[in-house]
């Protein structure tokens, strides 16, 4: 019994003992200098080399030298400490950089660097042995089972034991794993492009898409606030809407002169509907009166029929009257023609005298224009 | 005092802990597997603690809160079935009448960690679970240059699970147990201790004498 008690009693001083030294190196280094250092990482800037509630064991830099690759520890305050990896060193200044981090560290001085990392212990490795001793700390080594079973001896065990099994799991599963955000991959619809096609009779509107496909075209209009249409001819072709415009619309675009117009669809998505309205723009052109080889071109560069109300031919002769030019015949070349949209029309003048000039007449907006061009003979 | 350490007194103070520690078992494992919310509409699927499956169109989707809690659950799951078994076989000694302290010391020392395991498992809830929920949109629905996409809402609703792990339940079932099997584990043991002892000293006394 006297021998056991002498155990018990040195057991006692052995555990006051290592308490101390532990809270000397843990608290010590902040107040004095230390040769040792015992630091409990906290954060997720070293992971995963270090990670959060492992502990580091680190000797002073004035007993151990460092060089770039060294984990170093610096203090900006008594009780904040940066455990970061020595990227560079030059005679005035310390980089470091945590191996998690993006970018390096402020510069420090190399007399800052107070501890170099000399090892690591994992989390789990130091709360099982400190929980183990703990529990431990209750039972006679030498007599275990009798020991452990004995009043309160057990209890205590099997708790300590719970514990350490609930702890661990915490640390590992929420302390030691920085968290990532959930991988949801929500459908999502963009505008490429919507443009009037080459012939301006349809708008083409292109999407890309993810994690979504068209279906079909609820409803569509175009047109203006005082000037609108339903949609004609919608052709769905994967991501790409093609939407043809109708004529009377056209028309009525080209008389009042709009050039400003709006696409409003709603789309059946296999993910929902997608309301949109999309603005476009239409250029009204004049059209392309020219004379080639004795023969009138006139082209429609516009999406709805172009009127030429007549186009008639003067005959000139340059020496017809003491080196005057005078008019020696005039000829119908065109009655009344509706020229069909971006269409072309040719007619040939049949050279006669030395040259003649051309006269056109068409209606464009609302507005009759006369057109007259020189076609030279010979 | 020697009322309740009569036999039938410890047989029903073993009865009673092992009742209280099947409850406890049960309400633990209802909590852990039960869900906690469950969805409907486009991101559909129920969450528990110990598992989930969501799905987003149809397709399952990975929440990285939810896969810690499910680990954090492993434990609390065990300490669920050992409470279930440990009470089953203390209801199961109160009817046969036998008295073996140990699965009693081993009982207390168990419902000694129920007040950590509640508070975990509320924890969890209240950490992890309220991070997926945060993550997890209520509106997939978006503005883009295409115009506004709608999708029909993400419908959530409360689980069997979220009462059981409320603050109330995770504070008081745990200490109604935890006392229960240590004044049982005290009369069925150590009382059982205190008086071979008291009859070792009597016997004592009547060799001397």
């Amino acid at each position: 019994m006297g021998g056991s008690g002498k155990h018990s009693e040195r057991r006692q001083l052995l555990l006051i003992a290592a308490s101390l030294f532990i809270v000397l190196i843990t608290v010590g280094p902040h107040f004095f200098p230390f040769p040792l250092s015992l630091n409990i990482v906290w954060g997720f800037s070293m992971y995963p080399s270090l990670k959060p509630a492992d502990m580091v064991i680190s000797a002073s830099t004035k007993l151990v030298s460092y060089s770039p690759g060294d984990v170093v520890i610096y203090c900006p305050s008594a009780f904040h400490c940066i455990i970061h990896r020595v990227m560079s060193i030059n005679e005035s200044t310390v980089i470091t950089k945590g191996d998690f981090n993006p970018i390096p560290d402020p510069p420090v001085r190399p007399s800052e660097v107070e501890y170099r990392v000399l090892l690591s212990i994992p989390a789990w490795l130091w709360i099982s042995l400190l929980m183990i001793s703990i529990s431990l700390s209750y039972v006679d080594l030498r007599n275990l089972k009798r020991s452990l079973l004995s009043e309160f001896s057990l209890e205590a065990f099997l708790y300590i034991m719970v514990l350490l099994a609930l702890m661990l799991t915490f640390v590992l599963v929420i302390l030691q794993s920085p968290g990532r955000a959930a991988e949801i991959s929500a459908p999502q619809i963009f505008l490429r492009s919507a443009v009037l096609t080459e012939n301006k009779t349809a708008v083409m509107i292109s999407y890309s898409t993810h994690n979504l496909s068209l279906l079909r075209l609820l409803s569509c209009s175009v047109g203006t606030s005082s000037l609108s249409s339903p949609c004609e001819g919608i052709i769905l072709n994967g991501t790409s809407l093609e939407i043809a415009l109708p004529s009377d619309l056209l028309q009525g675009f080209y008389m009042s002169g709009t050039t400003y117009f709006l696409v409003n669809l709603t789309l059946q998505t296999d993910k929902g509907e997608l309301v949109g309205s999309y603005p476009l723009t239409i250029a009204w052109l004049e059209p392309e009166l020219t004379i080639e080889n004795s023969t009138l071109l006139i082209e429609n560069r516009n999406p709805v029929p172009l009127r030429i109300m007549n186009s008639t031919v003067y005959y000139m002769n340059s020496t017809a009257y003491y080196g005057s030019p005078l008019m020696v015949e005039k000829l119908i070349l065109l009655n009344e023609t509706m020229l069909p949209p971006m269409g072309i029309l040719r007619e040939t003048i049949t050279p006669k005298y030395n040259y003649a000039y051309v006269e056109v007449f068409y209606e464009y907006r609302n507005q009759t224009v006369r057109w007259v061009g020189k076609v030279q003979f010979s | 005092m020697e009322k309740f350490s009569s036999p039938e007194s410890l047989r029903i103070w073993r009865l009673l802990a092992g009742v209280s520690l099947d409850l406890y078992g049960i309400l633990l494992l209802l909590s852990l597997v039960l869900p906690i919310y469950e969805l409907k509409g486009p991101i559909e699927g129920s969450i528990s603690l110990l598992r989930y499956n969501v799905y987003l169109y149809g397709t399952p989707i990975h929440v990285d809160a939810l896969d810690r809690a499910s680990l954090l659950s492993i434990p609390l799951l065990a300490v669920a079935l050992a409470s279930l078994i440990l009470g089953s076989l203390l209801i199961l000694q109160s009817f046969k009448r036998e008295s073996k302290p140990i699965l009693m010391r081993i009982s207390f020392a168990l419902s000694l960690a129920f007040p950590s395991v509640s508070a975990l498992a509320y924890l969890s809830r209240l950490v992890l679970v309220g991070e997926a929920m945060r993550e997890i949109p209520s509106d997939l629905g978006s503005v883009t240059s295409a115009g506004i996409l709608i999708t029909s809402p993400v419908q959530i609703f409360q689980g069997p699970a979220l009462p059981l792990l409320s603050p109330l339940l995770s504070i008081f079932p745990p200490v109604i147990v935890m006392s229960l099997t240590a004044v049982s584990a005290y009369l069925n043991v150590y009382s059982f201790l205190e008086k071979d002892l008291h009859g070792k000293r009597t016997s004592e006394t009547t060799v001397h004498s």
